[in-house]
């Protein structure tokens, strides 16, 4: 079908072409980057957590009694666990896989504008390797011996060796060897010395959404303050965390003056992260479809209405020797063109739309089949919104050209 | 040229039957001017559509070069309506969104003739009807006796066997229609035949031979002086 006269007709519909084409470039824009986010968020729901999180409690104590030493009980607590049966190994940590939160910066040297690396530090002494099952990949495993503990303030020292994990090493030296260098833990302060790597494991949301799960250190040392008391991370055998859960919290509660803040199994934060993350994407993808409905529907009310109008222009072709399938192609082929220009635009749109949150995310979201995929989608979207009013155009008698208008 | 043997056409509701044509005989021969003449209601429009096979008949046959039309498929009807007849309309019709140029196009387009061929046929339909120099003007910029002059280029462009004008000076002035009038003699005068429905009387004394409808039914009152035109022509 010759594509000129729709041209020099949507030409002198200027204002309802533009429009048309402005409403599929925003509902592209919408759609695909949303789309794109999500399925970014969703892909990365099969990752490996690196931990056998099914069999791992997590206990966060907290003391209301400012009296309490909590040193003490922190000995006590890990006594009194490894006691119990059934239980593997217990570490004290001030942060918890999946939901540490606490990312900082790291840097390769001292300078002011040193290359910033994220990343979350877990402080926890020589157990958690055991409790969380993480192997040594280079160099040796922290040791009890390297671990410092007390209270702030009057603990003012920190440890000076740190382990990282596979994918902070290669984040930061590559394929160059860690092991022996050293990394500053701040800007320009806290130099520590790496001694060595272990395997990687999901840390929590914040590293998620930048694509660099796996990127952590763990620094041994266990510090507690009244406002900051450490958490415990208790592994069990096989199959036995969701019945012992009650008893463990039972045991913390042998101590006086302080209540239990949270306590579940890493299997249910980790679920908690998906199904917040599952939310959102799926907030975003029910938009967007509400978004596209309203589109789709949209362009079936213009098409219609235009049907309405041009009906005897349409009779006049159709005298002229239009066929039915004529007229179907002609109202397909303008809507094609206004779509095709309308996902072009979009196209940029999503292009600007995806640079932002991609530059605000650290995370490139930019996916070209998803992108295809989104517009391919919206133009059959379109093409089912205009068949309807489409054929009734072609039904569109051609004896109307001789009624009186 | 053009026969219809008993044709009658009845629209129906669920109450009543309305017999708009009743078992009508009519033969027009090639290059016969014919107008078309009748009370409003009588059936003229009717008559115009079964002639232009923009609707369908149930009873009766009509011969179209030779062709019977009746129960032909809908894509058919549109390629005989593409390919024999030329269609001028009393209120033009043109499509406002095209230039005088792409107006002339469209019938063209339909026959699925090459480029080179449509521009050379649209070129001289403009020029016969004296508006060449305006092809790329859009019709809401012409006076109605152009845009008619326009629908006319349309209608002989294809170069159609017969032209069916449905009261085309209805909506001009006398001068206007003085000169499409001429011009519609001038394309008769090369051979095309013409069915002209008309309410004018002076104008339907101009063509060879009057038809009058009345109530569904065709009169031919002066075959035998249209008879004589044709053989002294």
């Amino acid at each position: 079908m010759d594509i000129k006269p729709i041209f020099l007709s949507l030409k002198q519909n200027k204002f309802m072409t533009i429009l048309m084409i402005v409403q599929i470039a925003f509902t592209m824009g919408v759609l695909s980057s949303s789309v794109l986010v999500a399925t970014d968020t969703l892909r990365e729901w099969g990752m490996d957590s690196g931990i056998p999180h099914e069999d791992i409690i997590r206990i966060s104590p907290e003391f209301f009694d400012e009296n309490q030493d909590i040193g003490q009980a922190l000995v006590k607590d890990i006594e009194r666990v490894k006691q119990m049966a059934n239980v593997i190994n217990v570490a004290p940590s001030n942060a918890v896989p999946f939901t540490a939160e606490n990312m900082i910066n790291v840097y390769l040297t001292a300078e002011e504008d040193a290359q910033e690396y994220k990343t979350v530090v877990f402080h926890s002494d020589e157990n958690i390797f055991d409790v969380l099952q993480l192997s040594l990949i280079d160099g040796r495993m922290l040791t009890a011996s390297d671990v410092i503990r007390g209270e702030e303030g009057t603990t003012p020292e920190n440890a000076s060796q740190v382990m990282i994990s596979q994918a902070m090493a290669t984040a930061l030296f590559g394929e160059q060897a860690a092991v022996g260098q050293t990394i500053w833990l701040a800007k320009s302060s806290d130099p520590v010395q790496v001694v060595g790597t272990y395997s990687n494991f999901m840390t929590g949301e914040r590293l998620n959404g930048r694509g660099k799960s796996y990127q952590s250190i763990i620094r041994p040392q266990v510090k507690w303050s009244q406002a900051r008391q450490p958490n415990y991370l208790i592994r069990v055998e096989q199959g036995k965390a969701t019945a012992m859960l009650e008893d463990i919290i039972d045991v913390f509660y042998l101590e006086r003056g302080r209540y239990i803040n949270s306590s579940e199994l890493l299997k249910r934060t980790q679920k908690r992260m998906y199904d917040g993350r599952g939310s959102r994407a799926l907030t975003m993808l029910v938009i967007s479809v509400i978004l596209l409905i309203i589109t789709g529907l949209g362009m079936t009310g213009l098409t219609a209405f235009q049907v309405t109008q041009k009906s005897k222009q349409i009779g006049t072709r159709r005298a002229l020797g239009a066929k039915k399938s004529d007229i179907m192609r002609y109202f397909l082929t303008e809507n094609s063109i206004i779509t095709i220009i309308g996902l072009l635009i979009g196209v940029l749109v999503t292009l600007t739309i995806t640079f932002e949150l991609s530059e605000q995310a650290s995370q490139n979201f930019m996916n070209l089949s998803v992108l295809l995929l989104t517009g391919l989608v919206m133009w059959l979207v379109n093409i089912l919104a205009v068949w309807f009013p489409a054929k009734r155009a072609a039904n569109i008698d051609p004896a109307i050209v001789t009624r009186s208008s | 040229m053009l026969r219809m043997e008993n044709v009658s056409k009845i629209y129906r509701t669920d109450l009543v039957e309305t017999h708009a044509l009743r078992k009508v005989d009519l033969h027009i021969k090639a290059g016969e001017f014919v107008s078309v003449t009748g009370p409003s209601g009588s059936g003229k429009t009717t008559f115009l559509n079964l002639a232009g096979a923009l609707e369908t008949f149930e009873e009766g046959d009509y011969f179209l070069d030779g062709q019977n039309v009746k129960g032909l498929s809908d894509d058919k009807l549109s390629e005989i309506r593409n390919q024999k007849i030329g269609f001028i309309f009393q209120s033009f019709n043109l499509l406002p969104d095209l230039p005088l140029f792409d107006n002339v196009d469209v019938p063209l387009r339909y026959r699925g003739m090459s480029a080179k061929e449509r521009k050379e046929r649209i070129e001289h339909a403009l020029e016969t009807v004296g508006l060449a120099s305006r092809m790329k003007h859009l019709p809401t910029q012409l006076s109605g006796g152009q845009q008619q002059r326009v629908a006319i280029a349309r209608a002989i462009a294809g170069e159609p066997k017969f032209l069916l004008a449905d009261e085309p000076t209805g909506n001009l002035d006398s001068l206007m229609a003085q000169q499409v009038m001429e011009l519609l003699e001038d394309i008769n005068s090369k051979g095309t035949t013409i069915i002209m429905v008309t309410h004018d009387d002076q104008l339907a004394r101009r063509a060879h031979r009057n038809i009058q409808i009345f109530d569904g039914q065709v009169s031919d009152i002066e075959k035998a002086v249209a008879n004589d035109v044709i053989r002294s022509a």
